[in-house]
């Protein structure tokens, strides 16, 4: 126990509060029956009932707890980000580190294929890509994680850039390591910390993606709740129950602020300079604003 | 001279290649949507009768070329859009006359939110880089940085509640067009434009700030200091422009992909705009409106980016003598 306080004395501020803004959510999101107190799909009390006793943060508008709903959502939520941040991070990285570390015109051709993917706003591809394919969760995760892809890609490229011209890929190469050993020995490795501070980034936005498509009513479909949809439907009850949003949206903004905190705190953790913090910031702003 | 002017030809190349590019993979997803071709680029058009829609239908068919080879339906398909010309819609209007109708209301809701975040992020740097106070600092930057991590809907949803549903001196939503007065369009505008700006007024200001204390240390601050003029002075004719420079890529690319953001604002106030329109017909999938937004978009970003390359490069001598 000691030693476990320990090595959390060590870490980074930021890097602590982040992980304990975002654990209680993971577990709620793999066992959320464990701790929510209701059915979130069961009509149990009258609609819009303020915040009481039982139903702690009131009811919605046809009588279920709202708490419940809050709870499992993050089920949806969680998931549809981390496994969107996931995907866009391997193929990113991928694709960006091989471009990088290649270089001629294998570089050129990966990095105009990202230019043009880059040119779609996030959200329009987004929805572009879930009219084509139809409403289901993997369509979602796909297409979350196609626009964040790009910038993760670029980002990668100027790693695998900069770590091509370091004395140890050089000498892996004289001593006749293939592409691939060099790639998977000694550039993924040594980019890994910048590429996680990146990728803190991407989970964040795309917790801000996955929440808004179902606000929208493209994402997670009624009844099951989300945090986008509960959002949704305390925009119609506005002026009958004004703390409705409150819940749902406390939850989205804790989310996806523990990730930015994580990669502030991962940051701080392996030293990387300024530079770095700069491209991940990049990472988000072609994401855009949401 | 030569060499800048081949440069710039060079980057125009490049510009249509991109753009190119861009309307192709916009058209291969409009023909992957589910269906026959005709189905998805033509729609049900509910108001003909069974006999006009069957006809109007092989006429279109026709045009678009649905019988010849991919590549060929692309170029009829690109030629028509370059010529204003993006199909019919579900109900059988013209895309481009729907569009066109939206885009006032769009541009207005735009163009504000982008002035008062430009004007915004910069009366709040300086005065948090000028500021004697670090709780005024610490405030201002703790603010944006919730600001960025907090969804724009729930931004909104919390105007709506304190300035519309408690003390109601706002619409909670809609649009009244100028015609119709100047003060009850102002009052739609003031809500749907704050929660659309104040996440790029977060942005820029975390952009503009590491730029001013960047530029702060450097060596020419130190010397307008030792030739005696005064902080102000230092403030606003030295630092700030340097420091405001790399913040006009960042205002590029939020302005290039402000659709994204618009999309949100516009289907929480129900503005009617090009991104509820977007949203509308991706609901309703009315697949030729959903492409020509999705296009015009792109092509939105592709030459705003290039733009602001080229604006970059004449405000930046240094990077001029790269080329």
């Amino acid at each position: 126990m000691r030693r476990v306080r320990a090595w959390f004395g060590r870490q980074p501020l930021p890097l602590v509060i982040g992980t304990a803004m975002l654990l209680p959510f993971v577990i709620v999101a793999i066992v959320p029956g464990l701790v929510a107190p209701h059915d979130p799909l069961s009509i149990e009390s009258l609609p819009l009932e303020g915040p009481s006793g039982t139903y702690w943060l009131g009811t919605d508008e046809v009588g279920r707890d709202l708490l419940s709903r809050c709870l499992y959502a993050a089920r949806n939520d969680i998931f549809v980000s981390l496994s969107s941040a996931f995907v866009a991070f391997t193929v990113g990285t991928g694709l960006g580190l091989f471009a990088g570390y290649t270089g001629g015109r294998v570089d050129t051709l990966v990095m105009r294929l990202v230019d043009v993917l880059l040119s779609f706003p996030t959200i329009v591809l987004a929805l572009f890509l879930i009219v084509v394919f139809g409403r289901q969760q993997w369509v979602q995760v796909l297409a979350i994680a196609l626009v964040m892809m790009p910038s993760m890609a670029r980002f990668s490229r100027g790693t695998g850039l900069v770590l091509r011209n370091r004395g140890y890929v050089e000498a892996a190469k004289l001593s006749g390591a293939s592409r691939w050993h060099v790639l998977r020995h000694h550039v993924l490795p040594n980019s890994l910390p910048t590429l996680l501070v990146a990728a803190s980034v991407l989970a964040s936005s795309a917790v801000l993606i996955s929440a808004s498509l179902s606000y929208l009513g493209l994402g997670a479909q009624p009844p099951d709740p989300s945090w986008g949809n509960m959002l949704r439907s305390a925009y119609g009850v506005v002026y009958e129950a004004p703390l409705y949003g409150i819940g749902p949206g406390v939850c989205v903004t804790i989310v996806s602020g523990a990730y930015v905190l994580i990669g502030e705190g991962l940051r701080r953790k392996y030293r990387t300079d300024r530079n770095v913090a700069k491209g991940a910031v990049a990472v988000e702003a072609s994401v855009g604003v949401l | 001279m030569l060499g800048v002017a081949r440069g710039v030809a060079g980057q125009l190349g490049q510009l249509l290649a991109v753009l190119v590019a861009v309307s192709f993979l916009t058209f291969l997803l409009l023909d992957a949507l589910p269906g026959s071709a005709a189905d998805a680029r033509i729609g049900p058009l509910p108001n003909f009768s069974p006999a006009e829609r069957a006809e109007l239908t092989a006429s279109i068919s026709e045009q678009l070329g649905l019988d010849k080879p991919l590549p060929w339906q692309y170029v009829i398909w690109i030629r028509n859009a370059l010529s204003g010309d993006f199909g019919l819609t579900y109900q059988g209007l013209d895309v481009s006359t729907v569009i066109g109708d939206r885009l006032g209301a769009t541009l207005e809701l735009a163009l504000t939110s982008i002035v008062v975040s430009v004007v915004g992020s910069l009366l709040v740097s300086l005065l948090a880089f000028r500021t004697r106070f670090r709780i005024v600092r610490g405030g201002i930057q703790g603010l944006t940085t919730i600001l960025l991590v907090m969804p724009a809907f729930w931004l909104g949803l919390l105007l709506v509640i304190v300035f519309a549903a408690e003390i109601g001196w706002l619409p909670s939503a809609g649009y009244v067009p100028l015609e119709d007065g100047l003060g009850a369009n102002v009052e739609t505008l003031v809500m749907p434009a704050l929660t659309l700006a104040l996440p790029q007024l977060a942005l820029f200001f975390r952009y503009l700030n590491a730029g001013l204390h960047d530029t702060a240390g450097a060596d020419f601050v130190t010397a307008s200091r030792a030739r005696g003029l005064s902080e102000r002075a230092i403030a606003y004719r030295h630092v700030l422009p340097n420091a405001a420079l790399p913040t006009i890529t960042v205002v590029g690319l939020v302005v290039g992909s402000l659709i994204s953001g618009l999309v949100i604002v516009e289907s929480v106030f129900s503005w009617p705009g090009l991104g509820l329109l977007l949203v509308d017909s991706v609901k309703s999938k009315d697949n030729n409106t959903v492409a020509a937004i999705v296009l015009i978009t792109a092509a939105t970003y592709v030459v705003v980016a290039f733009v602001v390359d080229m604006l970059y490069r004449l405000l930046d001598p240094r990077t001029r003598r790269r080329t």
